[in-house]
């Protein structure tokens, strides 16, 4: 027994080592130096419990009897993760923001919380992972046995009992330690995890130095190995079409619905960010793997006497050319594949059994409800322990039932092919907001009988569960109905038969169900979040209670959480409702965040049930529904007023910005006024200065000199005092401080009056003024002194500037609607656009000053007509300029 | 602004790039099923594919997916970031 107790002693040591491992892990995360164990390199290691001892043993005995089949098994995941894009990335953010504890959490949850979905869903996944975990058993008893032969020491049928004993209490206890040392709310286990991600690397480092060893120590090279392998029996291309496209698909559809997968790729994540490196390691990882399966098969099958079991190539090869050191590393490879998966597994099934099968049965025991109850927390990590304890036994059960016969290397595809029923309901409800539980409910049913029934009986050996009457002539002798030929179809491969038929009816009947059926509200809502998880990632509220049950929820709280993160919890809530003390409002909100927190440590379903069970009544209803699609409307509302709102602004930098070119202009005007209006002062001072100065100091003046110079002084005092006055009017006016002397009158009077004042004393431009003397009869009650004056000012404008040969004027008068109007219009060159818009304001003047002016006229006009009540206006395209002055109609009517 | 726009434009066409990256591996690893297998030639002059060619091709496809793929992860990472700067 010698070489045993040294393979026993090496493999204590490694479990050991691996318990260590673990241990140093979790101290380092409690306290928080867990940066390196967040890496995307450890996340990706860990996903390669994908290879499990029936792909680092069986994988060369695979190869050995079927050539390259084997690489469907990893050509499928590869798919998977490279189209990380697709699928993974949205799992794994639902899987965050929902809290999802397992593959059968996410089901439930998906489809309303229902509880008999996760029943079935965990149920299900024992049936297809037990035959697994006995799989492994027997991979690593079958090891130890090969190991004994090879120095010839046979073990007897007990002992190998025993060893598999041994091995699964091993296991059971690591996972234990590690899996259930805390009730963690995100469900993350960082012992475990790094303790697949070293075996990750032991296995890939064994199956890759016997590879080397294979093909440089036993053959001579590359070169030789691919001459070997085309002259071997897997010479040539030998793979059937429909197996190849079937496993590859088969492979995928299992990557994603094991739930020891589940588990490390969606539960484990700590950063949505490790997938993306993910998506290239991990395939990088599996080709690795793959590369000398092949090479070993072929010379294990030219090494090795004919007969002997290739699955065990990996570890008979080295055995025979004499190389123990690789033979014990290539075992501690298996070993390492075989634990990692049964830790993983039994993890994720026990915490789909305790919180979807213990925690329920043991809630509706519970009489007085989930407030009054004893210690939950202690109760959930004891079922917990109990059912990692449950599920390894059922493995051992299994293998010792089994026999441990050839019937065991088959169950890998098998079991395969049963996970792959979650693949419909599991993708429709994470793509589809129309599945239904209804329907998961009846594909899930109709896939799983159909799998069991075609696949899983017969594979037990005909006449053991299934007799062979019913394989050949079907049930009751209806042969459509026969199970490896449904309706009829033969000659199928009895696997890709199961696999066609099972998938597509499940997906059929799930599809129907779903369409025929009406979902219930939750359902409606949580499909809205799955689908949609990209969107909108927080949950709508579904919740309402009174403060009286916050007791309650606090007491529910301590006990599945552990009391000082409970508090810690409601304190916080507290805080952030703004309420002095420890007991938070329960608003939805807060019921809705500590139900997902209750999650994290029980599973959606329960949790939501033990909430139901304090705060009571339907949780979801249509108005809360309605209050959803509310608030998806306001947000729409919210950004179409957004945008309005920034049209709105666009606007109004538009008109600023033309303000601001306005009074750019109307600067610059002041600067010229300003200029012309010393000029204007100045030029008669400087007459009135020169003339004056004449008078004062020649003596020799006659009598007519001095009358003229006199009156030249005169006439320019009159000048500045005119320029004066036009000031203190357009002040007094624009301060509204002018008082208006009521007068009635007759229109034409007051233009005649003004066309006379006007044109008297010019005589240097002859202005033809054309008037409809029979429309002017109207009489106005006005301050007939500033109207004349308005008018003058524009009658001399016209004298002034227009520009044309023989210039005429136009005094047109009408009436527009409630108001009487007097046009002047001449036959000029007219006033440009850029003009237009500054004329009436003080100080503007037309761009050649050809006339002298201050450009005070036109702003002394407006500012009168609207002291009287009207408007006085350029009237633009008359063919020259003209200008409209508007008066009130009672101004005119008041008189007649 | 045209710069950030353009910017969004290119990496929406790089996840539409990953997207395509598992189709195109598919539909290579899908080429196997176009070949003579042993039974299918068996009688006739053909040679069958011999397995050392299906490993070369086999493995040769996953290699570039492995190589496209980190390629593509690193750009989607430097898209993520240059998006991050454009939002805020």
């Amino acid at each position: 027994m010698g070489t045993l107790n040294i393979l026993v002693g090496v493999c204590l040591m490694y479990v050991v080592f691996l318990f260590f491992v673990a241990f140093v892990a979790e101290r380092a995360a409690i306290r928080g130096q867990s940066g390196w164990l967040r890496s995307p390199l450890i996340y990706t290691l860990s996903l390669s419990i994908y290879c499990t001892a029936w792909t680092f043993y069986g994988a060369v005995g695979y190869a050995a009897r079927s050539g390259l089949e084997y690489l469907t098994i990893y050509i499928g995941p590869t798919l998977v993760v490279v189209g990380w894009w697709w699928v993974l990335r949205k799992l794994v953010r639902i899987g965050r923001t929902q809290r999802i504890t397992s593959i059968a959490d996410l089901i439930s949850s998906r489809y309303g919380k229902s509880n008999l979905l996760a029943v079935g869903v965990t149920i299900l996944a024992v049936i297809g992972t037990t035959p697994y975990i006995a799989l492994q058993l027997q991979s690593v008893t079958i090891s130890f046995d090969v190991f004994s032969n090879a120095y010839g020491e046979s073990l007897t049928q007990t002992s190998q009992d025993s060893n598999a004993l041994w091995v699964a209490s091993g296991l059971a206890l690591f996972t234990i330690v590690f899996g259930t040392r805390n009730l963690d709310v995100n469900e993350r286990h960082h012992g475990v995890v790094m303790a697949i991600a070293v075996e990750a690397i032991v296995k890939l480092f064994a199956l890759l130095a016997v590879g080397v060893f294979v093909v440089w120590g036993v053959a001579g090279g590359v070169g030789d190995i691919f001459a070997r392998i085309d002259s071997s029996a897997l010479g040539q291309w030998q793979m059937r079409g429909d197996r190849w496209a079937a496993l590859i698909f088969l492979s995928a559809a299992a990557f994603l619905c094991l739930p020891r997968m589940f588990q490390v790729m969606v539960i484990e994540n700590e950063e949505e960010d490790h997938l993306r490196t993910a998506s290239w390691a991990f395939p990088l990882y599996l080709m690795v793997m793959s590369l000398f399966v092949v090479p070993i098969a072929v010379v294990g099958l030219d090494l090795m006497p004919a007969g002997s079991n290739p699955d065990f190539f990996v570890l008979t090869v080295p055995l025979a050319t004499g190389n123990d050191g690789l033979a014990m590393l290539s075992f501690l490879g298996g070993f390492s594949s075989a634990t990692s998966m049964v830790i993983v597994a039994a993890l994720a099934l026990s915490t789909m059994v305790s919180n979807h099968i213990v925690m329920p049965i043991w809630l509706s025991t519970q009489s007085s409800g989930a407030s009054v109850s004893g210690d939950v927390r202690h109760v959930v990590l004891l079922s917990r322990r109990i059912s990692i304890a449950a599920v390894v036994f059922l493995g051992y059960l299994y293998f010792r039932l089994s026999g441990g016969g050839a019937a065991l290397a088959s169950i890998g595809l098998i079991s395969f092919a049963g996970v792959a029923q979650f693949l419909p309901v599991l993708l429709g409800g994470i793509f589809w907001r129309g599945a239904t539980r209804t329907g998961a409910l009846v594909g899930l049913t109709v896939g799983f009988v159909i799998w069991a029934y075609a696949l899983l009986l017969p594979s037990f050996g005909t006449g053991t569960l299934i007799s062979e009457t019913v394989l050949a002539e079907g049930p009751y002798g209806i042969g459509w109905l026969r199970p490896q030929a449904f309706f009829g179809i033969t000659g199928m491969d009895p696997l890709i038969h199961a696999i066609l038929w099972s998938i597509l009816l499940n997906t059929v009947s799930f599809f129907v169900a779903s369409l025929v059926g009406f979902p219930s509200p939750l359902e409606r809502l949580q499909g809205a979040q799955f689908v949609n998880v990209f969107e909108h990632s927080s949950t709508p509220q579904g919740w309402s209670g009174s403060l009286a049950q916050s007791e309650d929820l606090m007491v529910m709280a301590q006990r599945i959480i552990g009391a000082r993160e409970a508090q810690s919890l409601f304190e916080k809530e507290a805080k952030r409702q703004g309420v002095s003390g420890l007991l938070p409002e329960p608003s939805p909100d807060f019921l809705q965040s500590l139900e997902r927190e209750l999650a994290g440590s029980v599973g959606a379903a329960t949790a939501h049930a033990m909430i139901g069970q304090i705060v009571g009544g339907a949780s979801v209803s249509v108005e809360d529904l309605m209050a959803v699609a509310d608030e998806t409307a306001q947000m729409m509302e919210y950004s179409s007023r957004l945008e309005a709102k920034s049209e709105e602004q666009a606007r109004t930098a538009r008109q600023l910005r033309q303000a601001n070119d306005k009074l750019t202009q109307l600067s610059e005007q002041k600067d010229n006024f300003l200029s012309q209006v010393s000029h204007e002062l100045r030029t008669p001072m400087t007459s009135i200065r020169a003339f004056s100065e004449i008078l004062r100091d020649s003596e020799r003046l006659t009598d007519d000199e001095k009358i003229k110079y006199s009156s030249i002084i005169h006439d320019e005092a009159i000048r500045l005092t005119r320029l004066l006055d036009d000031l203190l009017d357009l002040s007094v006016l624009e301060n509204g401080q002018v008082n208006l002397n009521q007068q009635t009158g007759v229109l034409s009077d007051v233009l005649d009056h003004a066309l006379s004042s006007a044109l008297t004393g010019n005589a240097f431009a002859e202005l033809k003024i054309i008037r409809q003397l029979s429309r002017e009869k109207l009489s106005l009650t006005t301050d007939l002194d500033r109207l004349s004056q308005v008018f003058i000012n524009l009658i001399a404008n016209a004298q002034k500037y227009c520009d044309a040969e023989k210039p005429v004027l136009r005094v047109e008068v009408g009436r527009g609607d409630a108001q009487l109007v007097v046009d002047f219009i001449d036959n000029g060159s007219g006033i440009s656009k850029e003009d237009q818009t500054v004329i009436f304001e003080k100080f503007a003047r037309t761009g050649e000053q050809r006339v002298s002016g201050a450009g005070l006229g036109l702003a002394i006009c407006r500012e009168i007509m609207t002291r009287l009540g009207g408007t006085v206006d350029y009237l633009p395209g008359q063919g020259g300029a003209a200008f409209r002055v508007t008066l009130p109609e009672q101004v005119a009517l008041a008189a007649q | 602004m045209p710069f950030l726009q353009r910017q969004s434009y290119r990496r929406r066409r790089l996840i539409d790039t990953v997207r395509m990256l598992p189709v195109v591996g598919a539909i290579l690893w899908a080429v196997p099923l176009l070949w003579p297998t042993k039974e299918d030639v068996a009688g006739s002059a053909d040679k069958a594919i011999s397995t050392s060619d299906a490993i070369i091709y086999i493995f040769l496809v996953w290699l570039a997916l492995v190589v496209l793929g980190a390629w593509l992860a690193r750009l989607v990472k430097h898209s993520d970031a240059l998006e991050e700067e454009g939002d805020r």
